[in-house]
């Protein structure tokens, strides 16, 4: 792995995507403050963290999109030879691509969504330094955690899929969700079949009806911890390892 | 030197494009490689540029497996795709980021280029005619230094002079470390140019000689009639007689009509190869 290449390649995404970058940041700003308007405009209707909720929506959009874009030239086969042909390791390439929808995407995204926050707020004349949104609240920053899983996800489906890679990942990414849920429903199921299994969190807890009363079954704290572990740590890891596989079995 | 020993190439289990294809590619010639449109010359180059992975077979390209992509192969091939393409830059920016790619990159050798073609540096790609970008391009892979270069179907969008001025790049920056393979169902335009001529079929390599040796082996004549002569391998008419191929029983070498020998080869393989092997 060389440093000097992965900056080179660092270099080349943002010069040749510079406009882009530059108008999906304007478009990032303006939907951040359409989503604040509409949460103002019917507040009855969003009680509680809106801006949270603003803040999940934005990060999983924009960095979707964005994420979506680091193998665009696969989209097409002339760019496709381009990208493969750069004198670059799979694994340079694959690393360029996470450090930028990931680290960079973060740097930039956090100051454009206090920016967005903080104008919301001071024209609602709610602005104080607690209102503003704190990600260290109540473990909000997990969805950091999930962030990377999806990322993987989107990396990998610009690799799989050559057309419109972004809905149908999208698309195979929800599949994947209902049947997981799904089939973790029927393990409940078979494995106690007394239950009345009501929903199931993959990898956390499941609720279930007994004598009128929903009782929720969570993981033991050792579990929990591996758990997280997994879901946080190796899951994302794995997912990015999957990426580098595939780019290295790449055909064109 | 490029070597592909019993390679086979399938897109599907019933599309075969070539298979067991033994083919050497020497340091320091130009070889023209020939062949219809479907003939699998571009499945050929893909195979060895690593865009393609052998179906059985092995592929080595100075003693690098394509399909691993490593950066050591990657820095001493360039590949031109027939279809290209080119990042949205000013010409200025696409050299100032790519050259660090490669080790042996020549900023003067493209600046020279550039002025033949009268292109400005700072024009973006996409300012570009699609024969100016394709110049660029050549420009661009001929500065890169590469041991290794590859051209798909490099004339096509080129106007005449630029045919021209193409074919002086290529020999200018010709150097004896260095393999040039270019494609073309074109063939006149790799006239002058090409040292070996490579032509396929079906996937199949009909003819895989030197040009010296066929110069010497092969005699090319245009007459204004038809001839009944034995010795005649080919016969075809032209617009001023008839284009005949014959075996060259002098010791001088001739000219070669690459058109002729390739319209020869694809009616009967087995008659020049017969004489030249």
């Amino acid at each position: 792995m060389n440093i000097s290449t992965i900056s080179l390649l660092i270099k080349r995404q943002f010069k040749e995507n510079s406009k882009i970058y530059g108008i999906g940041l304007l478009v990032l700003i303006a939907l951040l403050l359409f989503m604040f308007l509409i949460v103002h405009q019917w507040q009855d209707s969003f009680a509680g963290a809106v801006q949270n909720g603003v803040f999940v929506i934005g990060l999983f959009i924009a960095g979707g999109v964005f994420t979506n874009s680091m193998f665009q030239e696969f989209s097409n086969p002339q760019s496709g030879i381009w990208f493969l042909s750069i004198p670059a390791t799979h694994s340079e390439k694959v690393i360029t691509s996470i450090l930028i929808s990931v680290v960079l995407f973060l740097i930039i995204y956090f100051p454009t969504f206090y920016l967005a926050d903080i104008l919301y707020l001071l024209a609602t004349n709610q602005f104080s330094l607690e209102t503003i949104l704190n990600p260290f609240k109540d473990g909000f920053y997990q969805f950091l955690f999930f962030y990377l899983v999806f990322n993987g996800i989107i990396l990998l489906g610009s690799i799989i899929f050559k057309k419109y890679s972004f809905i149908k990942t999208l698309l195979a990414g929800i599949l994947v969700i209902i049947l997981f849920n799904y089939a973790n429903t029927l393990i409940l199921q078979s494995l106690i079949p007394e239950a009345n299994v009501v929903s199931t969190t993959v990898f956390d807890s499941f609720l279930f009806r007994h004598e009128g009363e929903n009782i929720t079954v969570s993981l033991s704290t050792h579990s929990d911890f591996l758990s997280a572990v997994f879901v946080r740590f190796i899951l994302p890891v794995a997912i990015w390892f999957t990426v580098w596989l595939k780019l290295k079995e790449k055909q064109i | 030197m490029i070597e592909t020993k019993s390679l086979s190439y399938r897109y599907s289990k019933r599309v075969e494009i070539f298979n067991n294809l033994n083919l050497t590619f020497e340091p320091g010639k130009i070889y023209g490689l020939l062949g219809k449109n479907g003939a699998g010359k571009s499945t050929l180059i893909k195979n060895i540029t690593g865009m393609l992975f052998p179906t059985e077979g092995t592929c080595e390209v100075f003693g690098k497996t394509p399909k691993k992509r490593e950066v050591s192969f990657l820095k001493d091939l360039f590949f031109v795709p027939e279809e290209y393409y080119l990042p949205n830059l000013t010409i200025h920016e696409l050299i100032k980021i790519y050259k660090d790619f490669y080790p042996n990159f020549d900023v003067n050798q493209f600046d020279t280029y550039t002025k033949e073609f009268k292109i400005e540096k700072s024009k973006r790609t996409t300012e570009l005619s699609l024969g100016q970008k394709k110049k660029i391009l050549i420009g661009f892979a001929l500065s890169a230094n590469t041991r290794v270069l590859i051209m798909d179907e490099p004339t096509n969008g080129l106007d005449i002079p630029s045919k021209i001025l193409f074919r002086n790049m290529i020999n200018d920056s010709f150097k004896k470390n260095r393999i040039v393979i270019i494609t073309s169902h074109q063939v006149r335009d790799l006239d002058e140019l090409i040292h070996a001529i490579i032509i396929m079929n079906d996937g199949k390599v009909l003819l895989n000689n030197d040009k010296s040796h066929i110069a010497k082996h092969l005699l090319f004549q245009l007459t204004e009639d038809l001839q009944n002569s034995t010795d005649l391998i080919y016969q075809e008419k032209v617009s001023n007689g008839f284009a005949s191929i014959k075996e060259n029983k002098t010791e001088d070498a001739g000219y070669i009509d690459i058109e002729l020998l390739f319209n020869a080869v694809l009616t009967d393989d087995r008659k020049i190869n017969t004489i030249l092997n």
